[in-house]
């Protein structure tokens, strides 16, 4: 027989695993009774816009008594949201907002949800069958591409080429960003719009679509990035060509670095989405859920333009994602 | 465990005959027209120094490599080995100092390494394992050469280094027809298990496995092997009956010293 | 059988299963109305379905000593392949969800052989040979998508993937029946025999005889078929593929296979472990999650449990080379 060496490798590996487990066991908090239970499912943790109506809904969940807990997966793939969902769907919350990850595959884990008897409220993104949600809060999309086209329509004069960076078709949001900002470009006889490039939100991914189209159109005149991620990308791509003043860059989503960039000149102007209100939204909703009241099926909230003139007015300064 | 003294040296008593086999390795000849002769139900030794050619040799019969010319014959057919694998058909097992043990395995899993039993009809055809036959008949073969496997269903392992060399020699003597070669089997092993692998080998001969003993220990040869051949610079430059010689002399066959014993030809050194 | 046994008891294997057994019984502790309840336990199970298939492929070639990273990238590849068949043949019929079925599995073993080839044949390291076609097979499937998701599944085939037999949901019943047969396939085959004396000693298995080219040729195809067949059940589930997912999916699963016992060194393995192994990462990450855990921790536990696994196979190394 074998006999056991307690190694002191062993003993703390031992220790580590049970801490965990105490961990799980200590974390689940104090559960105000009188309060909702509303969890929140974030598209990724890792993403500033994220973070902001994550802080949106913190804010207003202790204004409103509201028990919130904060869920999420690394990264943006419904493989792996999709047991996160069903795990929150074992804790019976009162309400669940969730960004979610794809707008087919997390259809069946929220609809086993809501038949459990949570009420369902989507941000951000959207179900392709939303009918199982009470509402849906985001941004006028249409909106957003829009008011990119105008800005580089306006900084480049009416003239030039230019190029819009979207995610992949198949992201409502984006794809709804990006006929907002055809339909505007048309507007613009003197502009030529090259067929979209797709990325999401990936700073390599779009440095190289930049490093490309530098190459094959010399005279660039413009550049639009719908996701804040590609956002890195285009700067540098563009700070590598020498590029960054005689290209207009337009960056959708205000993240704190490219704040930065708009303060330093490498980007020119901003579309910011309101996400702590959408965060604030989807907490009011879903008390108005979970009470039995209507909510408003879609709303969308219009984005704001924010330059080096407008930054510190409180319109544009609150909007601007951070977490809090 | 003893000596037997074969005197008379008629063709029928050979079992493996290597004639005149050359090698060259580029410039290098490793082989200049060598000889070896393995007589049925002997251990002979195969003896020289290091560069003398004998693991080339070896390969050879091993069917690992091709000479680049000469005969070898096997119960008095000629062959060639392509491959490894048609020198185990033939009845050549050979086995290595690293034992080509699965260690992970249990001992007869190993011995069944490539030929495992499959069950009977449709379950077999299949393609499912008959342990409970293979365990029975490993068992069986162990104990017929007297090997002492500790545990059946440990891994190989954790076995001892004397347990691990007794179980690759019963898995090659258990497979082989005519010739088992060891390649330094006591090596790596102590006085005891030294002993038991000698004697072991002593078993194997008794069973009608001749057994060519490649060593570089003296005392161990003289201990159990009939006959010696050594090799020198790529021939066979000595042939002795072990009960006949004394240690010296076979030292001086293989590094070269002073004329002693007598090469093929039947002349003196 | 005493031998047996105690080399049952000192396995790694079951250690893990205790501390499967004790998660599941600290969490229905502490949450008995919500971890411990028939709905989650069958969502852990749907969760458990695509990985354990998956995972059954990466067990034959971990005990051969090798590595394959390229999974999640053929279950995405072998998903867009099949989903467009489905779509080509049209409709909702049973033929274009065999077509479905069969161009996943053909797809993803064909990566399968090519990563076989190139280890076996080419002797490249199985974990340069499986980064590499963990890179062309995302890539040709972005090519063959066009980035873009085929969302259009069969009907038929999306309810049989939310479905449920006697309560328990259906692409888990096919994970476990798959799972028990290879599990058979391994410990009481010719097949799985040499898998082992493979991964135990390459040269010792060639020097007995045993085509290990062949053989490694036909571990990776396997392991390349289920991670297709992975890409099948996906779409079952999803109702569409899963394009920009998947990107963790080879270290989920070789972290399940290492958990559950079976050893990277290779000629150790069980496909039990790996069931085990499986659950641990999900059961963790459904139970944190259930107790309102900050979500980076449970990235904490997994690789504690993945560190104790492999320490514990590093143990029973040490003892066997003493």
């Amino acid at each position: 027989m074998h006999t056991r060496h307690v190694t002191p490798a062993w003993r703390t590996l031992t220790t580590l695993l049970v801490g965990s487990l105490v961990l799980a066991a200590c974390s689940s908090g104090t559960t105000d009774s009188s309060g909702k239970a509303v969890t929140l499912i974030l598209g990724t943790t890792s993403d500033d816009f994220y973070k902001a109506i994550e802080c949106g809904a913190k804010l207003r969940s202790k204004e409103t008594g509201v028990t919130l807990t904060v869920q999420g997966a690394g990264q943006w793939d419904p493989a792996l949201q999709v047991p996160i969902v069903d795990a929150v769907t074992a804790t019976k919350p009162d309400a669940i907002v969730i960004a979610v990850t794809d707008d087919t595959a997390l259809f069946a884990p929220l609809n086993t949800a809501v038949q459990g008897g949570s009420k369902l409220v989507l941000v951000d993104t959207t179900l392709k069958d939303a009918s199982i949600a009470a509402g849906h809060i985001g941004s006028d999309y249409v909106l957003y591409g829009k008011q990119g086209a105008e800005q580089i329509a306006k900084l480049t004069g009416g003239k030039g080429t230019v190029l819009g960076i979207f995610a992949p078709p198949g992201v409502s949001t984006n794809d709804q960003g990006r006929t907002g900002f055809s339909a505007e470009m048309a507007m613009y006889p003197g502009m030529t719009l090259l067929p979209f490039e797709f990325s999401s939100g990936e700073a390599g991914k779009s440095a190289a679509i930049v490093n490309a189209a530098l190459a094959a159109h010399p005279d660039l005149a413009g550049i639009f990035t719908f996701n804040g991620g590609d956002s890195q990308g285009v700067v540098t791509a563009l700070r590598e060509a020498k590029a960054s003043d005689r290209v207009n860059f337009v960056s959708g989503d205000g993240q704190p670095f490219q704040v930065e960039q708009l303060t330093a000149g490498l980007v020119k102007a901003l579309v910011i989405q309101q996400a702590r209100t959408m965060g604030k939204l989807s907490i009011d909703y879903a008390l108005s859920a979970i009470a039995g009241e209507d909510v408003p099926d879609e709303t969308a909230l219009p984005t704001v333009v924010g330059n080096l003139d407008n930054l510190t007015t409180p319109e544009v300064a609150d909007n601007l994602y951070a977490p809090c | 465990m003893g000596n037997t003294n074969a005197i008379s040296v008629t063709e029928s008593d050979l079992i493996l005959t290597v004639r005149d086999v050359r090698k060259s390795f580029g410039r290098v000849e490793a082989l200049r027209g060598a000889d070896f002769d393995v007589r049925r139900g002997e251990v002979v030794a195969l003896m020289g120094d290091n560069g003398a050619g004998k693991s080339t040799l070896v390969k050879i019969l091993a069917g690992v490599q091709a000479a680049d010319s000469g005969v070898v014959t096997l119960d008095g057919n000629e062959v060639v080995f392509a491959s490894p694998d048609e020198a185990r058909a033939a009845g050549i097992e050979t086995v290595y100092q690293d034992l080509a043990l699965a260690d992970t395995l249990d001992s007869a899993a190993n011995l069944f390494l490539g030929r495992e039993l499959r069950r009977q009809g449709f379950l077999g055809h299949i393609g499912f394992l008959d342990n409970r036959r293979m365990r029975r008949e490993a068992r069986e073969a162990f104990a017929s050469l007297q090997v002492t496997v500790r545990s059946e269903h440990d891994a190989v392992g954790n076995l001892s280094g004397g347990q691990r060399q007794g179980i690759a020699v019963c898995r090659a003597a258990t497979w082989a027809q005519h010739v088992l070669f060891l390649d330094e089997p006591t090596a790596a092993l102590g006085l005891r298990q030294t002993r038991n692998v000698l004697d072991l080998i002593c078993r194997v001969r008794d069973q009608g496995i001749s057994v060519v003993l490649i060593s570089h220990s003296l005392p161990d040869v003289m201990q159990v092997a009939d006959r010696i051949e050594v090799l020198r610079l790529g021939r066979r430059i000595a042939q002795f009956t072990t009960v006949d010689v004394s240690a010296d002399d076979v030292v001086a066959a293989i590094t070269g010293a002073r004329g002693s014993g007598q090469d093929d030809e039947g002349q003196d050194l | 059988m005493n031998a047996k046994l105690a080399s049952w008891l000192t396995r790694p294997t079951t250690t893990m299963l205790l501390v499967l057994v004790g998660i599941i019984a600290i969490f229905a502790a502490l949450s008995p109305t919500t971890f411990f309840t028939l709905a989650n336990g069958q969502g852990i199970l749907s969760n458990v379905a695509i990985l354990l298939v998956v995972a059954v492929g990466a067990t034959f070639v971990i005990i051969t000593a090798g590595i394959d990273l390229s999974v999640g990238s053929v279950l995405v590849f072998s998903s867009v392949l099949g989903a467009k068949a489905m779509t080509a043949i049209g409709g909702d019929s049973l033929p274009a969800i065999l077509s479905g079925l069969l161009v996943t599995i053909v797809a993803g073993g064909a990566w399968g052989v090519l990563n076989g080839v190139l280890v076996a044949k080419a002797k490249v390291p199985s974990f340069v040979v499986t980064l590499g076609t963990l890179g062309a097979a995302y890539g040709l499937a972005l090519v063959i998508s066009g980035g873009v998701d085929v969302r259009s599944v069969p009907t038929p085939l999306v309810e049989f993937g939310n479905g449920r037999w006697l309560g328990i949901p259906v692409i888990f019943s096919i994970a476990a029946l798959i799972t028990v047969i290879a599990g058979i396939a391994l410990a009481l085959t010719v097949f799985g025999r040499r898998t082992y004396a493979i991964g135990s000693n390459e040269e010792s298995a060639r020097r007995s005889g045993i085509r290990v080219e062949r053989h490694l040729i036909k571990v990776y195809a396997l392991a390349g078929a289920l991670a297709g067949f992975g890409g099948f059940l996906s779409l079952a589930r999803f109702g569409t593929t899963t394009i920009a997912g998947n990107n963790t999916l080879n270290l989920q699963v070789i972290t399940a296979v290492v958990i559950g016992g079976t050893s990277l060194f290779g000629g150790i393995g069980w496909m039990f472990g790996t069931t085990i192994g499986v659950f641990i990462p999900v059961v963790l990450a459904n139970g944190f999650i259930i107790r309102g855990v900050v979500p980076y921790w449970q990235y904490v536990a997994v690789g504690t449990v993945l560190i104790t696994a492999v320490l514990l196979d590093q143990r029973r190394r040490l003892r066997q080379l003493s």
